[in-house]
C-alpha cells in the first residue's frame, strides 16, 4: 500500500505544493478502483457499496491517520470525491465503447433499481455538465463533488473545501438547480 | 453559456431570491435584473429547476451495478478461444473467469481449463497480473502443479490461457468424502507442501493457499491451482511483479490471510507456511483457528493480528461443553477421521498442535522456515521422532507485541496494554529498590493511581465518541497527558505517568510527543528523585531513545551518557536499558574512532545481554556482530570473524532466510572476510546482502543502496575503478531519482566517490564532490569533528594537486586552526596530514620560510 506515500504527498499538499496533487490523485484513483473492485467481487451476496462507503474505507486505507491532522482528513475526503467522479466516467466512458464495439458485451445494468438509482448514461451526463459548469464556477463543481460523488454532507464539505458552509450550502443549491436546467429532458 | 459576465450577479439574486416566497420571488428578480432581460430568464429558470427533481437527487448508494461488468459467460458458450472451444463456467473471480473448454482438432481432443481475463473494467494492474500469473504457471513444472498448456489473445484483446484441468476434488471435500484418517491426512499434506516448496525454489510465493485451490484427483494425485496472486520474488526476470509487492488491497481469502497480509505488509514465503497451517488445522481439526464469520474487516483484522487461535486438539471438541451441536458435530468430524472424539483430540494433542500453531504464529521469521521444514516436522511426528517445534512462551508473546506494534495505528486494547505493561514493570521495579515500610505504601498508592489514570483514559473512548469503532492512538495519548497534567500535587505520580503516556508514544513512532512528554517526566524526576536513582537513568534513555530516532544524535549521546553514569553508580546494576546505552554509546565511539573504548562497552553490554536474555536473542546477536566489528576496526580480523560468526548463527536462527539483519550482517562479515584477504566470500557475501535487501526493501531502496555501496567500495578498495565508479554514480542517479536531496546516503556515496578520484589522482573529478561532501559535512557535525576536518585536507590537497594554491592554502591553515592547541588522540593524525599538505603546498610554491616553520611543528608533534 502507499499509505506512506499517500500521507506525505497530502501533507505536501496542504502546505501549497500543487504539483503533490498530480502525484495523489493518479496514487488514490488506482487503489480507489482496486477497492471497488474487491468489493464487488467479494461477496455473493448482494450487498450494497456506497460512495460515501468507498471514500470513509479509502481514507482508512490508504492515510495514516497517525500522521494526519482534521484538516487534512478532510481534504483527502475532497480528493477521493474527485477521484470517486474519475472512476466512475472512466468506467462509463469504457462501456460505452464497448457497447459499440464488443459483440457479446451487453450492458444490463439493474434494471430492478433503474427508478432509485443514478445509472451510468446519468454519470456521463452529469459529468459532461459539470465540464461546462466549471467553466463558470469552479468552485460548485467542487462542491457538487463532495455532496454528490463523495456523499458528503455540507459540514464536511465546508471543511474538505475550507469555506463556509453556507457558501457550501448556496453553491449546492445553485449547482443543483443549474444541472437540473441542463439535464432535464426539455432543454 | 460560457464566460457568462453575469454569473457572479446571477448567483446573488439566485441565492437572496431562494430566500423568498412565491409572488414575491420573482418582483425580486425582476427588479434586481431590470434593462437585463437576459439575467431574468436564466435566473428564474434556474429557480424554476430548482423545483424539480434531477439527476443529483438520486443517491449513488449502489455503485455496484454502476460499475461491475456484465458476465460474459452465457454469451461464450460455445465460442471458440484460441484453438479452444468453451463448455461451460467453472468459476470466476476478481482474476479472471475459468471455463471448462475443449481442444477439438482432427488430431486430439481433450479437456483443458481456460482462463480468461473479464472484460470491461480490466485496469492496467490487472492485465498485469494476469499476464504475471501466464508467466508463473510456465515457470513451473512440477507433478502437484496444474500445468500450463497453451496462452494468447482474444480478438477482443483479451489475454487467456489454458491449463491442465483437473477433474478433483478440494482437498478437504476429498478427505472428508473419502473418511482419510489423520495420518493419511499428513501424508497427503505433504504432497501439498512438496508442492509449495517447489514453487518456493522457483522464487514463487502463491499467496491465496486454501482448500479450494488444492485439487486431489480419483487417483489421489494433489494438484496446486490458482497461481492469480502469486508474487514472483525475483522482480528481474519476471516484469510483471510492480504492483503486487504488497496485498493490501490485493483479493485475499480472510480466513486464510496471514497477519502480514491483513496488515498490507511485505509477503513472503512465510506468508505461504501460515496459510499451510490453516489449512493443516483444518483439514485435522475440522474447524478453523478463529471465527471469523459475520465480522466487520477492522475486527477481522484484529483477531488475525492479535488473538491467539485456539488449539486444533480444543477445537475438536471441548469436555465440559454439552452443548449437542457441538458434540454432534464432533462426532461427525471424528467419524470421517476413522476415529472418535476424544481419539481425535488426544491424537492431536502434543506434537501436532505445536506443529500446527508453529505454522501459524503471528511473527513470519517464527514459523517453518520453509514447507520442507514443516512437510519434514511431520515425517518426524509420523515416524514418532521428536518434533523441531516447541510451544509459545508467555514471556516470548509478551515481549514481541511490544515490538510489533511499534508503529501505525493501535488499537485501544493495544496501547491500554502498552500502558499496564510499562506500569507493571515501573511498579515493580520500584519495589525491588525501595523497601521502607512508607515507601511501599506510597508505592500502593502510586499503582492505584496509575489503575485510575489508565481507566480514566479508556472511559470516555465509548462508541459515541470513537471515530468509527477504532480511537487513535493520539486521541488516547492526548486524553492521558490531560489528567496526568492534573496531578501536580503528587509530582511521583504524575512523572511515572508522563514516563508511560512518553514511553508509548515512542512505541508509536510519535517521536515529536514523546520527546514532548518525555522531557515533563525528566524534570519532575530531576526535582524529586535522588539524582542517582535507576529509575532517572531510564528516562534518560527513554529520551536518549526517541532522539536517536529523530535524528539528533548528538543531544541523544548525551542522554545515553547521562544514563550510563548513573547506572554505573551501582555496583553490578544490569538492565537491558543498561546495555541498550552501552551499545550505542559504544557506536558512537567508534564513529569517532575510539576503537578500545568501544571495545570495552560492548564487551560489557554483550555480558550484560548474555546474563539477561537468552543467549539465541537477536539482542545478543546483535552484540555479537558490533563486537565483531569493532574488533575487524582495530584490524584484528581473526577474531572479529569468529563473532560474525556466531551472531550470524543467531540470526539465521531467530530470522527468516530474507531479513534486514542479515544482509547488514552479511555486509560487515564481508569487509572482514575481505580485510583477510578472502576477496571471493567476501564478494559473495556482499552480493548476498544486496540480493535479500532488494527482496526486503526493492531495489531502489536506501538500505538496498547502503548494501549496494559497500559492493562498490569493496571494488575500489580491491582497485576495480570503473566497478566502483559504475556502482557510485547508479546510486547517486537513482537518489536523485527518488527524493532528490533527502536521502541519507547522498554523502556517504559522494564522499567515496570522491575519495576513489583521490585516490586514483583524478583530482578535477575529485573536486567537485569533495566541495559537496564537506558543505554536507559541515552543516551536521561538529566543527572539530575528525570527518569535517579530514574532509576539508581532502579538498585542500586536491586543490593543491591542480595547482589552485590560495584556496588550498586556505582551506589548510583553516583546518590547522581548529587542531593546533587539541591533544585528543584524533586530532595529532589529523594535525600531521594537514602539516605535510602545507610543507608539499608551500615547496611548490618555493616558500621556503613557510616550509620550515610547518617542518618544525610538525617534528615537535611527532617527538611528542
Amino acid at each position: 500500500m502507499h499509505t506512506n506515500e499517500i500521507t506525505t504527498l497530502l501533507k505536501q499538499h496542504a502546505s501549497g505544493d500543487e504539483g503533490a496533487l498530480d502525484k495523489l490523485m493518479p496514487l488514490v484513483y488506482d487503489e480507489m478502483q482496486k477497492m471497488a473492485r474487491i468489493h464487488l467481487f467479494k461477496e455473493k451476496k448482494d450487498h450494497t457499496l456506497s460512495t460515501t462507503a468507498l471514500v470513509h474505507e479509502a481514507y482508512l486505507k490508504l492515510v495514516d491517520f497517525n500522521r494526519i491532522d482534521w484538516q487534512n482528513r478532510n481534504h483527502f475526503f475532497a480528493i477521493a470525491s474527485q477521484v470517486m467522479r474519475n472512476i466512475l466516467v472512466d468506467h462509463a466512458v469504457k462501456q460505452k465503447a464497448q457497447k459499440r464495439g464488443g459483440d457479446w458485451q451487453k450492458v444490463t445494468l439493474g434494471e430492478k433499481n433503474a427508478a432509485r438509482e443514478v445509472k451510468l448514461h446519468d454519470i456521463l451526463s452529469i459529468h459532461q455538465a459539470l465540464e461546462r459548469l466549471e467553466k463558470l464556477d469552479e468552485r460548485q463543481v467542487r462542491v457538487v463533488e463532495c455532496r454528490f460523488f463523495g456523499g458528503l454532507t455540507i459540514e464536511e464539505t465546508s471543511e474538505a473545501l475550507n469555506i463556509s458552509t453556507p457558501t457550501v450550502s448556496r453553491d449546492w443549491k445553485m449547482a443543483r438547480a443549474w444541472l437540473n436546467r441542463e439535464l432535464s429532458p426539455e432543454s | 453559456m460560457t464566460n457568462n459576465p453575469n454569473w457572479n450577479r446571477a448567483k446573488q439574486i439566485f441565492s437572496k431570491a431562494l430566500e423568498l416566497e412565491g409572488g414575491e420571488r420573482e418582483e425580486f428578480v425582476r427588479q434586481k435584473c431590470s434593462g437585463n432581460p437576459g439575467l431574468f430568464e436564466e435566473i428564474m429558470s434556474l429557480l424554476k429547476a430548482h423545483q424539480t427533481q434531477g439527476p443529483l437527487d438520486k443517491p449513488l448508494k449502489n455503485i455496484k451495478s454502476a460499475i461491475s461488468s456484465p458476465q460474459p459467460s452465457a454469451q461464450l458458450q460455445g465460442k471458440k478461444i484460441g484453438p479452444y472451444r468453451i463448455l461451460k463456467q467453472i468459476a470466476s473471480g476478481g482474476m479472471g473467469s475459468v471455463f471448462l473448454a475443449e481442444r477439438d482438432d482432427e488430431q486430439f481432443r481433450h479437456q483443458v481449463a481456460l482462463k480468461l481475463l473479464p472484460g470491461g473494467f480490466s485496469s492496467e494492474n490487472q492485465t498485469l497480473r494476469f499476464l504475471s500469473e501466464r508467466q508463473i504457471l510456465a515457470s513451473l513444472n512440477h507433478r502437484n502443479i496444474a500445468k500450463l498448456l497453451d496462452g494468447g489473445i482474444t480478438e477482443l484483446g483479451q489475454p487467456w490461457f489454458a491449463m491442465e484441468y483437473i477433474d478433483g476434488k478440494p482437498i478437504d471435500s476429498y478427505c472428508d468424502e473419502n473418511k482419510l484418517s489423520v495420518a493419511e491426512r499428513l501424508e497427503l499434506f505433504q504432497d501439498v507442501c512438496g508442492a509449495v516448496q517447489y514453487a518456493h525454489q522457483q522464487l514463487v510465493v502463491h499467496r491465496d493457499l486454501k482448500p479450494s485451490n488444492i485439487l486431489v484427483t480419483q487417483s489421489g494425485d494433489v494438484k496446486l491451482l490458482d497461481f492469480g496472486i502469486a508474487k514472483i520474488m525475483n522482480p528481474d526476470e519476471h516484469p510483471a511483479d510492480l504492483p503486487l509487492t504488497k496485498t493490501g488491497l490485493l483479493p485475499l481469502t480472510p480466513a486464510y490471510a496471514s497477519p502480514e497480509q491483513v496488515r498490507g505488509k511485505t509477503i513472503t514465503t512465510a506468508s505461504d507456511i501460515y496459510q499451510l497451517g490453516i489449512i493443516l488445522y483444518e483439514l485435522l481439526s475440522g474447524s478453523r483457528p478463529y471465527e471469523l464469520t459475520g465480522q466487520s474487516p477492522s475486527e477481522i483484522e484484529r483477531i488475525i493480528c492479535e488473538e491467539n487461535p485456539t488449539r486444533p486438539s480444543t477445537a475438536v471438541i471441548n469436555k465440559s461443553d454439552l452443548r449437542k451441536q457441538i458434540q454432534a458435530e464432533a462426532q461427525k468430524q471424528s467419524a470421517i477421521r476413522d476415529t472418535k472424539p476424544d481419539q481425535l483430540k488426544k491424537l492431536l494433542k502434543g506434537d501436532l498442535d505445536t506443529i500446527i500453531l508453529k505454522a501459524i504464529r503471528k511473527e513470519p521469521e517464527r514459523r517453518y522456515k520453509s514447507a520442507e521444514k514443516l512437510a519434514s516436522d511431520i515425517s518426524n511426528y509420523l515416524s514418532g521422532r521428536p518434533v523441531l517445534a516447541h510451544p509459545d512462551s508467555y514471556f516470548y508473546r509478551g515481549r514481541k507485541f511490544l515490538s510489533r506494534h511499534k508503529a501505525g495505528v493501535a488499537s485501544a486494547a493495544v496501547i491500554l496494554i502498552l500502558l499496564i505493561g510499562y506500569a507493571i514493570t515501573i511498579t515493580w521495579q520500584s519495589q525491588q529498590t525501595q523497601a521502607a515500610l512508607l515507601q511501599v505504601q506510597e508505592e500502593a498508592e502510586k499503582s492505584e493511581q496509575i489503575t485510575n489514570f489508565l481507566m480514566g483514559m479508556f472511559q470516555a473512548s465509548n462508541p459515541a465518541e470513537a471515530l468509527g469503532d477504532t480511537v487513535t492512538a493520539r486521541i488516547l495519548l492526548e486524553r492521558g497527558v490531560r489528567q496526568a497534567e492534573q496531578l501536580q500535587e503528587q509530582p511521583a505520580v504524575q512523572a511515572q505517568m508522563f514516563d508511560v503516556v512518553g514511553r508509548v508514544y515512542r512505541e508509536l513512532g510519535e517521536y515529536e510527543q514523546a520527546y514532548e512528554i518525555l522531557s515533563l517526566a525528566l524534570q519532575i524526576r530531576e526535582q524529586i528523585s535522588d539524582e542517582n536513582s535507576p529509575s532517572l537513568a531510564d528516562t534518560y534513555y527513554a529520551l536518549g531513545t526517541v532522539l536517536h530516532h529523530r535524528g539528533d544524535y548528538r543531544e541523544s549521546h548525551e542522554f545515553f551518557e547521562q544514563a550510563i553514569e548513573v547506572y554505573q553508580q551501582h555496583s553490578d546494576y544490569q538492565s537491558e536499558e543498561f546495555a541498550g546505552s552501552l551499545f550505542t554509546i559504544a557506536e558512537m565511539r567508534n564513529i569517532r574512532r575510539e576503537h578500545d573504548e568501544a571495545e570495552k562497552m560492548h564487551q560489557q553490554a554483550l555480558e550484560m545481554r548474555l546474563d539477561l536474555l537468552d543467549p539465541e536473542h537477536p539482542d545478543v546477536g546483535y552484540s555479537y556482530q558490533a563486537l565483531g566489528y569493532t574488533l575487524h576496526l582495530q584490524g584484528k580480523s581473526e577474531e572479529a570473524e569468529a563473532y560474525l560468526q556466531i551472531a550470524l548463527g543467531i540470526f539465521e536462527e531467530a530470522y527468516p532466510d530474507v531479513h534486514p539483519s542479515l544482509a547488514e550482517l552479511k555486509t560487515n562479515l564481508a569487509r572482514v572476510q575481505f580485510a583477510k584477504g578472502n576477496s571471493d566470500h567476501a564478494e559473495s557475501n556482499f552480493r548476498q546482502a544486496i540480493s535479500i535487501n532488494e527482496k526486503v526493501y526493492g531495489s531502489e531502496h536506501t538500505q538496498t543502496g547502503i548494501s549496494k555501496k559497500a559492493l562498490a567500495d569493496f571494488h575500489r578498495a580491491k582497485g576495480d575503478i570503473d566497478a566502483a565508479e559504475r556502482g557510485y554514480l547508479e546510486l547517486l542517479e537513482i537518489m536523485a531519482r527518488q527524493n532528490g536531496n533527502a536521502s541519507p546516503l547522498r554523502r556517504p556515496v559522494k564522499q567515496a566517490l570522491a575519495r576513489l578520484y583521490m585516490e586514483n589522482e583524478m583530482y578535477e573529478e575529485a573536486v567537485p564532490w569533495l566541495r559537496d561532501t564537506l558543505q554536507m559535512l559541515t552543516s551536521v557535525l561538529v566543527e572539530d569533528h575528525p570527518r569535517v576536518l579530514s574532509a576539508r585536507r581532502d579538498l585542500g590537497t586536491a586543490l593543491l594537486s591542480l595547482r589552485q594554491f590560495d584556496e588550498a592554502e586556505k582551506l589548510l591553515t583553516e583546518n590547522l586552526a581548529i587542531v593546533e592547541h587539541s591533544d585528543a588522540s584524533q586530532h595529532i593524525q589529523e594535525k600531521k596530514e594537514t602539516l605535510q599538505a602545507l610543507i608539499t603546498l608551500h615547496e611548490h610554491q618555493g616558500q621556503d620560510e613557510r616550509v620550515e616553520e610547518y617542518a618544525n611543528l610538525y617534528e615537535e608533534i611527532s617527538s611528542n
